[in-house]
C-alpha cells in the first residue's frame, strides 16, 4: 500500500527513512484496556497496522472508538495493555528516546502549545525540546510562521490569537523539527471554514510535497477522503476496515448510475421517469438511478437532452466516504462474520 | 547525543526562567511578607515562657535574627521549588502541554525538575537578597560567609528537587493535592527548625527531624555560617553523612515516585487529563 513517495526530509532528525528501513509505523497486536476499580473498558482491541513511509492514513471511527487512544499509544503517552508500537523501527516502550524523535503531534482536546508564550518562543521551545540548536530552529520557524501567515504577529502571546491561529501554531510546533511522522488528532476541530481550509491545505502539502507519513483522525470525512491514501475504520476498539481509500470506495460502489447536470433542474425534476431521484450537489444537480437500469438511464438522458439541460457527467454512482463510513459503523455483524444486510464484510482489509 | 540532551535540558531551564519572569510581580508582592515574617517572628521564637507569662520583650536580637535567616533562606528555596513546581505541573496538565513535553527525548523527571530548579534558585537569591535588605534595616545580620556553606546549599537544592519530584509524581496521579503539598511544606519547615537553636523540641522530635529533607543541611549551614564548629564531622546534626545521604535519598525517592506516578498516569490514560 505504499505510495512510493520519498520518505523523511533530509534535515529530519530521523535517520531511518530509507527504502530498506522498517515501516514508519508498526502496530503489532496493540490493545488497551482502561481499568478503574472493578470496571474495565476495552478501548482498543488487538490492532495490527503497518504504515509505510510517506503514507497518509485516515483513522476514522465514531466517538469513543479508540482513535485518540491509538494516537496516544503511538506517542508513548498511553501505555498499551498488550502489543507493541514501533516508530521507524524503534519500540516506543523500550527505545522511547529514539522513537519520539520520529514524530510531531497535534493532539485533540489540548492546547498543544504554551499560550502565555509567543508563537516564536513556542517554536524555538519545541525545536530545542528535541535537541535542535537554536541556529537550526530559527530559519525553519521563520519559514513556518511566514507560510502560515503568522510572521507579523510572531511576538504576540498565543493566548491572544484566534482559535484558528492557535491551531496553526500547534501545527507549526509539531513540524518544527521536521519529523518524518506526524500524528494529527482532529486538527481541524473547532476551526472556522477558512482556518480549517488553511490547515487542510497544509496537511495536503505535507503529504504530497514533503512526503510525510501522517496519521490523521477527523470527524470531517471529506477531509479524510481528500487527504488519505488509506482509511482505517475503527469501531469499539477494533479495526473493521483497512483499505486504500480508492479501494474502499470502489468496494462500496453500487450498481446504479449518477448523472450530473450543471445548475438546478427546475420543473424537469418533477417529470423524471419513475425511480430516478434528483438532488442538489453544490452548483450542480445529481440525478441518481437505482438498479443499474440502462433503459432508465437512456430515458432520463433523453429527457435531459430534450430539455437542453447542460450535462456534466454520467458515471456509476460511488458513495462518499461518509456514506461508506456510516454503512460500516452501523452494520450489524451477522452470525457468519458477514453483515446482516450483506453490504460489507465486518472486517475489510487489503488482500 | 550528549549535545542534544544538553540543548533540551537548557531549553527547560530557559522555559522555567521564562515563566519565573512572568511571575515576577507575584514575587515582588511576596517579598515584603518574607521580610515581615522574619522581623515579626524573630522576637517571639524561643521565648515561649515569656509569652506564657505575658512578658515578651519585643525587641529584635541580632543573633536570633541571623539564625532565622540561615533557617529561612533554605526553606525559601524549598518553597519555590516544591510549591511552584506543583502548580506549574498542574497548569501543564490542565493545558495539555504536558503531553507535548513528554515527546521530549529527555527523561520526563529531568524535564520537570530542570524546568524549575534554576528558576527556583534565582528566585530564592532574589528573595534572600530582598529579605536580607529589609531585615538589615531593622537589625544587623551577622553571617560568616565561607565556602563551607556551599555543600549544604547544594544539598538543600538536591533535597528540594527530590521532594518536588515526589509531589509531582503524586500530582500526575491525583492532580489537585495542594493540601498534601502544603502539609509537607509545613512539616519540613517545623522539623528543620530543630536544626538551629530557635525552639526547644522534645527528643523524639529532634530524632525524627533527621529524616526530613532540610534538617541536616540547615544544621550544616548553621555551623558554617554562625559558629566556629567544623562542618566535616561525619555524624551528628549537620554531619557530613546525613547531610549527603538524606538529600540524595530524597532525590532517588523523587525520581522513583515521579516515574511511578507517570507510569500509573500513562496506564490510566490520564497524563494530560485534569
Amino acid at each position: 500500500m505504499s505510495t512510493g513517495r520519498t520518505s523523511a526530509h533530509p534535515d529530519s532528525l530521523a535517520s531511518a527513512a530509507t527504502p530498506e528501513a522498517p515501516a514508519a509505523i508498526e502496530l503489532s497486536g496493540l490493545g488497551k484496556v482502561y481499568s478503574r476499580g472493578r470496571s474495565s473498558v476495552t478501548a482498543v482491541q488487538s490492532t495490527t497496522l503497518s504504515v509505510p513511509w510517506g503514507q497518509v492514513v485516515g483513522l476514522l471511527g465514531p466517538n469513543g472508538a479508540g482513535k485518540t487512544t491509538i494516537i496516544k499509544m503511538l506517542g508513548g503517552l498511553v501505555t498499551p495493555t498488550w502489543g507493541t508500537v514501533r516508530l521507524g523501527g524503534y519500540d516506543v516502550a523500550r527505545q522511547r528516546r529514539h522513537a519520539v524523535r520520529q514524530i510531531g503531534a497535534v493532539l485533540e482536546g489540548s492546547r498543544n502549545v504554551y499560550w502565555p508564550m509567543s508563537a516564536w518562543e513556542n517554536l524555538l521551545y519545541f525545536g530545542r525540546l528535541k535537541g535542535l540548536r537554536g541556529a537550526k530552529v530559527k530559519p525553519r520557524a521563520e519559514r513556518l510562521l511566514t507560510e502560515l501567515g503568522l510572521w507579523e504577529r510572531r511576538h504576540e502571546s498565543v493566548g491572544t490569537y484566534s482559535r484558528g491561529m492557535q491551531q496553526k501554531v500547534a501545527v507549526a510546533a509539531a513540524l518544527i523539527t521536521d519529523p518524518p511522522v506526524i500524528l494529527l488528532d482532529e486538527p481541524t476541530i473547532g476551526l472556522d471554514v477558512e482556518a480549517a481550509r488553511t490547515v487542510k491545505d497544509w496537511i495536503a502539502r505535507l503529504a504530497r510535497t514533503d512526503g510525510k507519513t501522517i496519521v490523521l483522525t477527523t470527524h470531517q470525512l471529506e477531509v479524510a477522503q481528500e487527504l488519505s491514501d488509506r482509511i482505517a475504520v475503527i469501531k469499539e476498539g477494533e479495526v473493521i476496515a483497512d483499505l486504500p481509500t480508492a479501494e474502499l470506495l470502489s468496494r462500496h460502489a453500487e450498481n446504479r448510475f449518477e448523472i450530473r447536470v450543471a445548475g438546478p433542474l427546475g420543473g424537469l425534476a418533477d417529470v423524471l421517469p419513475s425511480g430516478a431521484h434528483a438532488e442538489p450537489a453544490g452548483e450542480q444537480t445529481r440525478v441518481l438511478l437505482p438498479d443499474g437500469d440502462r433503459q432508465l438511464l437512456y430515458a432520463v438522458l433523453n429527457r435531459l437532452q430534450s430539455a437542453d439541460a447542460p450535462l456534466v457527467s454520467v458515471a456509476q454512482a460511488r458513495p462518499s466516504l461518509e456514506e461508506v463510513f456510516l454503512r460500516l459503523v452501523n452494520a450489524e455483524p451477522g452470525p457468519s462474520g458477514g453483515t446482516v444486510d450483506g453490504a460489507a464484510d465486518v472486517t475489510e482489509t487489503a488482500r | 547525543m550528549i549535545t542534544r540532551l544538553l540543548i533540551a535540558l537548557g531549553n527547560e531551564v530557559r522555559k522555567g526562567m521564562r515563566f519565573a519572569w512572568s511571575e515576577r510581580l507575584q514575587i515582588l508582592v511576596e517579598l515584603p511578607m518574607f521580610g515581615a515574617f522574619i522581623v515579626l517572628l524573630g522576637p517571639l521564637l524561643g521565648h515561649g515562657r515569656q509569652i506564657v507569662s505575658g512578658g515578651v520583650e519585643w525587641s529584635l536580637d541580632s543573633a536570633t535574627t541571623s539564625i532565622m535567616v540561615v533557617w529561612f533562606v533554605p526553606f525559601t528555596f524549598f518553597y519555590m521549588q516544591v510549591v511552584k513546581m506543583f502548580w506549574r505541573l498542574l497548569s501543564e496538565i490542565q493545558a495539555g502541554t504536558i503531553e507535548q513535553v513528554y515527546l521530549s527525548p529527555l527523561p520526563s523527571w529531568l524535564v520537570a525538575a530542570a524546568g524549575r530548579v534554576v528558576a527556583a534558585l534565582v528566585e530564592t537569591m532574589f528573595v534572600a537578597a530582598g529579605t536580607y535588605a529589609i531585615v538589615s534595616a531593622f537589625v544587623p545580620i551577622r553571617l560568616n560567609w565561607n565556602a563551607a556553606a556551599l555543600l549544604p546549599a547544594v544539598m538543600v537544592m538536591v533535597a528540594g528537587v527530590g521532594v518536588s519530584l515526589i509531589v509531582a509524581g503524586a500530582t500526575l496521579v491525583w492532580k489537585r493535592i495542594q493540601l498534601v503539598n502544603d502539609a509537607v511544606l509545613l512539616m519540613v519547615m517545623l522539623f528543620s527548625a530543630s536544626a538551629v537553636p530557635l525552639i526547644d523540641v522534645p527528643g523524639w522530635w529532634a530524632t525524627a527531624s533527621h529524616y526530613f529533607p532540610l534538617t541536616d543541611a540547615v544544621g550544616s549551614l548553621y555551623k558554617a555560617m554562625l559558629t566556629d564548629q567544623s562542618v566535616t564531622a561525619p555524624w551528628g546534626l549537620g554531619g557530613l553523612v546525613p547531610l549527603l545521604v538524606v538529600p540524595i535519598g530524597y532525590l532517588a525517592a523523587g525520581i522513583l515516585a515521579f516515574n511511578l506516578g507517570e507510569s500509573v498516569a500513562k496506564r490510566r490514560g490520564t497524563l494530560g487529563r485534569y
